[in-house]
């Protein structure tokens, strides 16, 4: 685990090295393209995974655009600016995925959506309006919230959306907030202990999702079954549709909570960087949201939502991700 | 009787030249011909016209009043009953999907109300599943259809279950088995109720067909007698200046009631049975759809607002769902159908009450996407509002207007069935049997008294 871990760090290095302009000119497919990624092949841009050999690759992937500015007083937007527009419309609007346990559900007693990437949410509501509650949600599958960002349907996607080549041809990603990387789900008491004891077994991850690509591409290879959610997938396992779930841990981490029957094993074998997108033609927000990034890391707002949220399942408190940037 | 005078009109009949013949050669009235010109010939030939063509009349009459009654009968006591039983259980079908769906919304602890209509519907689909099967008979596809749906419901409520208990602890994971039994509802379990219900309404349209053909031949044959008995009674009042024959007089009385019977029954019954149809029509072709289209645009609304589908594709099923239920502010859709289709001023209001509830009920659904700030959660409240007047959803007023406007029709429709087919008309075969029989033993005692007075 430890060498894989070095892997990928090495190659994450790797890719930093190789330079910020690398990025636009492998992406294969067209940058306005809307349509999502046909979910059968493997992504060729993903180079996250720590199982296949870092290349020297290929685009900037966890390198966003600097805080220029001091963060301005909330409500104090200044003129002229994404965020001013964001403020006069009254509020954020904001694409999440479909109900997903301790990342962005809905707390049936209240009505409210809550969990990890809401909170993210919340402290960039509170950062442009002084109130965390002016978001408008809109909760929709990948390809949909990855389309919703082009369109600027949406003013910005918190996803649990890992950072890829081909995804940052579409929109633009902040630093990375969370660390993710994939790992196993299955009933306990079934003796599997990785992806590979999955060998022609039914394992499930949600459709577009790198997740997928990865149980795909594994070998000896799995049967991969795509669903909307990932919540899909445990209602799967539970009707013994499936065998397993294969995804992020920080995604496991609400599948496991929610059914004492199963449990999370094996290593991590990728590392799944977590972005805010945002559309291209908006940098600005994109800074934005890169320095309230910063902040909540600094006042320990990341760290209490991770206790909230993941540290139940998914263990004691890890570092934060250092932000990285690329101008 | 009745079969008596169906063999009399059975489809293939010999050519009438042939009937003659063997009728002189068996009544040995060959000589007849040979004394054609007496008086004595003359009658016995008229004698014999008469009574074929009035029984001729009688039995086709009677056959064809017997296809109507069978035909009435049968829409009133079987196809419809069979036909009502598929639409109630395609909507209530819909109608428990979109109560445990909305539900939901309200959070872990679904109303006491969501969960007890949606017991009832399924209860109610259950029922009509066991007497649609039950009345099924030899349609191997209505009965595959049937067989098809009583496997699938169990799955369904099993995962409604799941999604309950789960819910019930806060566990988002009940929503999405809510959204998998939905699915399963929505794209297996509804489409094949709708084939059920647009095979029983073709079944119902067939019937409706076999009542409306006008028995040309047995009234030709009728007018044919009654011509022929009044010939008879000039000529006899030429030969022997008697005013009245009183068995030719009571043979045109029966020809003539049965005329008058026939023409009476088949205008009013005619008129009921058009319009049973019209009122059998405007449900199973625009009323019902109104009422599918609107419990699955509210489903999908549910289950958009628990984050279970994704927003915007949720959005255009939704956007198609009303389309189908009410476009152009009510003009079209199945609503503007059910105008169109609508036979009298309460119809119409009802249609148009239901319009202005679907327009209202839109209009509550864009307002809770328009809401700020607070999003999805705000939309939910809007969704589950209550309107002060009458402490329904506005959902709940387009769904009650919708039933008030089916239960209208379906009323109208039991009315009108039950008139066209009371007991002065079912009874018809037999009457103009009886009648055919009267006029002929008329026509012969009638003629033959005359006869009797050349011996």
């Amino acid at each position: 685990m430890s060498i894989r871990f070095a892997l990928a760090s090495f190659a994450v290095a790797a890719v930093l090295l190789v330079g910020t302009a690398a990025c636009q000119s492998s992406d294969h497919s067209a940058p306005t393209s809307t349509a999502p990624a046909p979910e059968a092949l493997p992504d060729p841009s993903v180079v996250s995974s720590a199982t296949s050999e870092p290349t020297a690759s290929t685009c900037n992937l966890v390198g966003s655009l600097r805080p220029q500015d001091p963060l301005p007083e909330p409500g104090r937007m200044r003129p002229g600016s994404t965020m001013a527009g964001i403020a006069e419309r009254g509020r954020l609007v904001v694409a999440v995925g479909l109900d997903t346990y301790l990342i962005s559900s809905r707390n049936p007693q209240t009505g409210q959506l809550e969990g990890f990437d809401i909170d993210i949410a919340g402290d960039l509501a509170e950062a442009i309006f002084g109130d965390r509650e002016r978001v408008e949600y809109r909760q929709l599958d990948l390809p949909g919230r990855l389309a919703a960002v082009e369109s600027r349907e949406v003013d910005l996607m918190v996803g649990t959306t890992t950072i890829t080549c081909r995804r940052q041809a579409q929109v633009e990603f902040s630093t990375v907030y969370y660390q993710a990387g994939q790992r196993v789900l299955v009933n306990r008491g079934s003796g599997v202990t990785d992806l590979d004891g999955l060998a022609s077994k039914r394992v499930c991850a949600s459709r577009g999702s790198t997740s997928l690509q990865k149980v795909l591409a594994n070998q000896p290879g799995p049967v991969p079954v795509g669903e909307p959610s990932v919540t899909d997938c445990l209602v799967m396992l539970q009707l013994g549709e499936v065998d397993a779930v294969s995804t992020d841990d920080a995604l496991l981490a609400g599948l496991a909570a929610q059914d004492p029957r199963t449990e999370i094993v094996g290593p991590r074998f990728s590392t799944e960087p977590y972005g805010v997108a945002i559309n291209k033609a908006a940098p600005d927000l994109v800074r934005f949201v890169n320095a309230v990034l910063e902040r909540r890391v600094e006042d320990g707002r990341w760290q209490k939502s991770y206790q909230d949220w993941l540290m139940r399942e998914l263990g004691p408190l890890p570092s934060p991700p250092e932000p990285q940037y690329r101008d | 009787m009745q079969q008596l005078s169906q063999q009399v009109t059975e489809p293939r009949l010999p050519p009438p030249g042939r009937v003659l013949k063997w009728l002189r050669r068996r009544l040995r009235i060959d000589r007849m011909t040979t004394d054609w010109d007496t008086t004595p010939g003359k009658l016995r030939l008229t004698m014999v016209v008469l009574v074929l063509g009035v029984l001729l009349s009688g039995g086709v009459g009677a056959y064809a009043a017997n296809v109507h009654a069978e035909a009435t009968r049968d829409i009133a006591e079987r196809i419809e009953p069979l036909n009502a039983d598929v639409t109630t259980l395609y909507r209530s079908l819909a109608a428990a999907d979109a109560s445990v769906t909305s539900g939901f919304l309200s959070g872990s602890l679904e109303p006491r109300e969501t969960r007890a209509r949606y017991d009832d519907e399924i209860a109610e689909a259950t029922a009509r599943l066991g007497r649609a099967g039950a009345q099924a008979g030899e349609d191997v596809v209505t009965a595959d259809r049937i067989a098809d749906i009583t496997a699938q419901l169990p799955v369904y409520t099993g995962l409604v279950e799941r999604a309950l208990g789960n819910n019930r602890q806060g566990l988002p994971i009940g929503v999405v088995y809510l959204r998998h039994a939905s699915e399963l509802m929505q794209s297996s379990i509804l489409p094949t109720a709708e084939e059920l219900q647009r095979r029983q309404a073709a079944r119902l349209d067939d019937a409706y067909e076999r009542t409306g053909s006008v028995p040309v031949v047995a009234l030709a044959a009728c007018a044919v007698s009654l011509a022929g008995l009044i010939w008879a009674q000039l000529f006899l009042f030429q030969r022997t200046h008697r005013v009245f024959n009183i068995g030719l007089v009571a043979a045109t009385g029966a020809v003539l009631v049965g005329l008058l019977w026939w023409t009476v029954t088949g205008v009013i019954s005619a008129g009921y049975l058009q319009g049973s149809r019209e009122h059998s029509r405007s449900v199973s072709k625009a009323l019902g759809p109104a009422q599918i289209a609107a419990l699955q645009a509210r489903a999908t609304e549910s289950l958009a607002l628990l984050g279970a589908r994704d927003v915007n594709a949720a959005d255009d099923d939704f956007a198609a769902q009303m389309l189908l239920l009410a476009r152009d502010e009510g003009a079209g859709g199945a609503l503007g159908a059910a105008w169109g289709l609508a036979t009298d001023r309460e119809g119409r209001a009802l249609v148009e009450t239901a319009i202005s509830e679907a327009v209202g009920y839109q209009e509550a659904h864009q307002e809770g996407r328009q809401l700020e700030p607070g999003g999805d959660h705000q939309a939910v409240d809007a969704a589950l509002r209550t309107d002060p007047a009458t402490g329904l959803t506005e959902f709940n007023r387009l769904d009650s207007a919708l039933t008030a406007a089916v239960t209208y029709e379906r009323e109208a429709f039991r009315d009108d069935i039950e008139r066209a087919s009371r007991g002065w008309v079912t009874r018809l075969d037999v009457g103009t049997g009886a009648l055919a029989l009267t006029a002929a033993a008329g026509a012969i005692l009638g003629v033959r008294r005359r006869l009797e007075e050349y011996r």
